[in-house]
Order: structure tokens, then sequence, then C-alpha cells
């Protein structure tokens, strides 16, 4: 009895030393335009609207993170392809009811292992007038 | 009787899960023309801005119950600026685990279950008028 006791004080005291590790980091440094608002500083044209959505698996309450880390402006940036930019770009990230399911049944109240999730929305946008030397490809 | 009203309240939980569920979302809403790439060309930095804090969430994350959140915590630059070079942070750090997982065990998971959320960017002036895009 008094082994199970302690057996399930390390299991859950383990995880605290990793749990600091789980981050989300959104950061695009890349040459596209990312903008909130509705258009750039020269006119432009929207190519089509996206939504696009990341889930990343982990183990321990985050504490061992498996996969491409969770990052929505990359995701924005990868769906602006070839042209200049994203407009009215929408930001979120969390857990859907996909999410709760795993972390909260298989994955034992999230003690186990989890899920998490981040979304982004927008605009992908060409100029009507491509300048010479950019956005031409 | 019995087992109905058993099913009935397993029913009622799980539609009021699967409902709260999309609310365990954080939206990362920053002032209007808000660059989260490159800055726009011709733009000069002014000053280096940032915050963070804690989310709060009640029923493992399914009802927000403080306002700030990403929403509230970058504020508007003012006229003829705007905010470039963002980076969010969204991070369960081992306050979140402690106060959410170990006495979750027992009734906190489900009671509180906070996040800490921040941001970094640069404020910068920008001559150029944005033009809104056609479709």
């Amino acid at each position: 009895m008094r082994r199970r006791a302690r057996l399930w004080a390390v299991a859950l005291l383990l995880p605290t030393f990793g749990s600091g590790c789980y981050t989300v980091h959104h950061g695009y440094h890349g040459d596209k335009l990312l903008t909130n608002g509705p258009g750039l500083d020269r006119p432009t044209k929207v190519v089509r609207h996206f939504e696009s959505h990341d889930r990343q698996f982990f183990w321990i309450h985050g504490g061992i993170p498996t996969g491409e880390p969770l990052n929505a402006l990359e995701l924005a940036a990868r769906e602006a392809g070839p042209h200049p930019g994203v407009v009215n770009l929408k930001v979120k990230e969390g857990q859907n009811a996909a999410d709760l399911f795993y972390t909260h049944v298989p994955c034992l109240l999230g003690i186990v292992c989890g899920t998490w999730s981040t979304w982004a929305e927008g605009d992908v946008v060409e100029y009507e007038t491509p300048v010479a030397g950019r956005n031409v490809r | 009787m019995k087992g109905f009203r058993l099913r009935f309240r397993a029913a009622l939980v799980a539609a009021l899960g699967v409902s709260l569920s999309a609310c365990f979302t954080m939206n990362h809403t920053f002032p209007p023309n808000t660059q989260f790439g490159r800055r726009p060309e011709g733009s000069v930095g002014v000053r280096s801005v940032g915050d963070e804090g804690m989310k709060n969430y009640l029923l493992s994350g399914l009802v927000p119950y403080t306002s700030f959140g990403t929403k509230d915590l970058a504020k508007d630059p003012g006229p003829g600026r705007r905010l470039a070079d963002v980076e969010i942070e969204t991070q369960f750090n081992w306050f979140d685990f402690v106060v959410s997982i170990v006495p979750g065990l027992y009734y906190g998971y489900y009671v509180w279950a906070p996040r800490h959320v921040g941001y970094e960017a640069v404020v910068v002036e920008d001559p150029s008028e944005v033009v809104a895009a056609t479709r």
C-alpha cells in the first residue's frame, strides 16, 4: 500500500520538472508580409481565403513534445506560397473537442500525454501591379 | 428509472463538454494593422514593447474567467504607428502545472487551469497608408 502511494507520488512529481518545457512560440522571420490589417501599403487583390490548423502531441504534460513545434505565423506564411503576404490574419491556439478528448480520456487527464492545437486564418494577397524584382517567381 | 437518470446525466455532461470545448482557445488579438512578419518598407522602429500574464480557465479550460488574455495584452500604439516583429509565447509553466494538475487529481484541474501568455514587439512609425485588399 505504502509502496503504491510512493509510486503515485513519484509519478505526479516527475512531470513538474519537465512541465516548464511546453511552450508554444509564434514567430516569423521570413520575407512574407503578415498582418491583421485589411491590406498592405499598395493595392492588393485577395487570391484566396485559408484556414489552417496544426496539432502537436506531447508526453507528460508537455514535458516531452513530439514533432514540429507549433507556430501559427509560420503556418500562415506557408499558406502564402509564392504570394507576398497574408492580410486579415487571425491567430489562435488551444484545445478543440478532439484535443480535449485525446488529453482527458486516453491520456488520463493529461498526465500521460496530450495534444495542443494552433490555428491561422486569413487572406492570401497578391499585388495588383507586380514590382520588378519582387514577388515575381 | 435510476439507470435513465444516470444516462441522462452522463449525456448532459458530455453535451456540455462538447458545447463548451471551443471556448478553450486563446485568440491572439492585436491592434489593427499589426505586422507579424517582415516590417513594412520605410518603417522606423521607435521602441520595444511587451507584456505577459496569466490566463485562467474553469473546467479544465472550457470557460475562460479572466479577461486578461492576449486580447488585452497589446495596446494600440497610436496614430501613425503600429506594432511589428510580433512574437507570441504561450507557456504551461511549473506554476500552471502545480496549480492545475497536482491538486487537480482531487479537484483542481477542473476548477482552475491557468496558462501564461506573453508577447514582444516593436512599435514602428510607418508613413505609408494601408490600402484594403480587393476581392
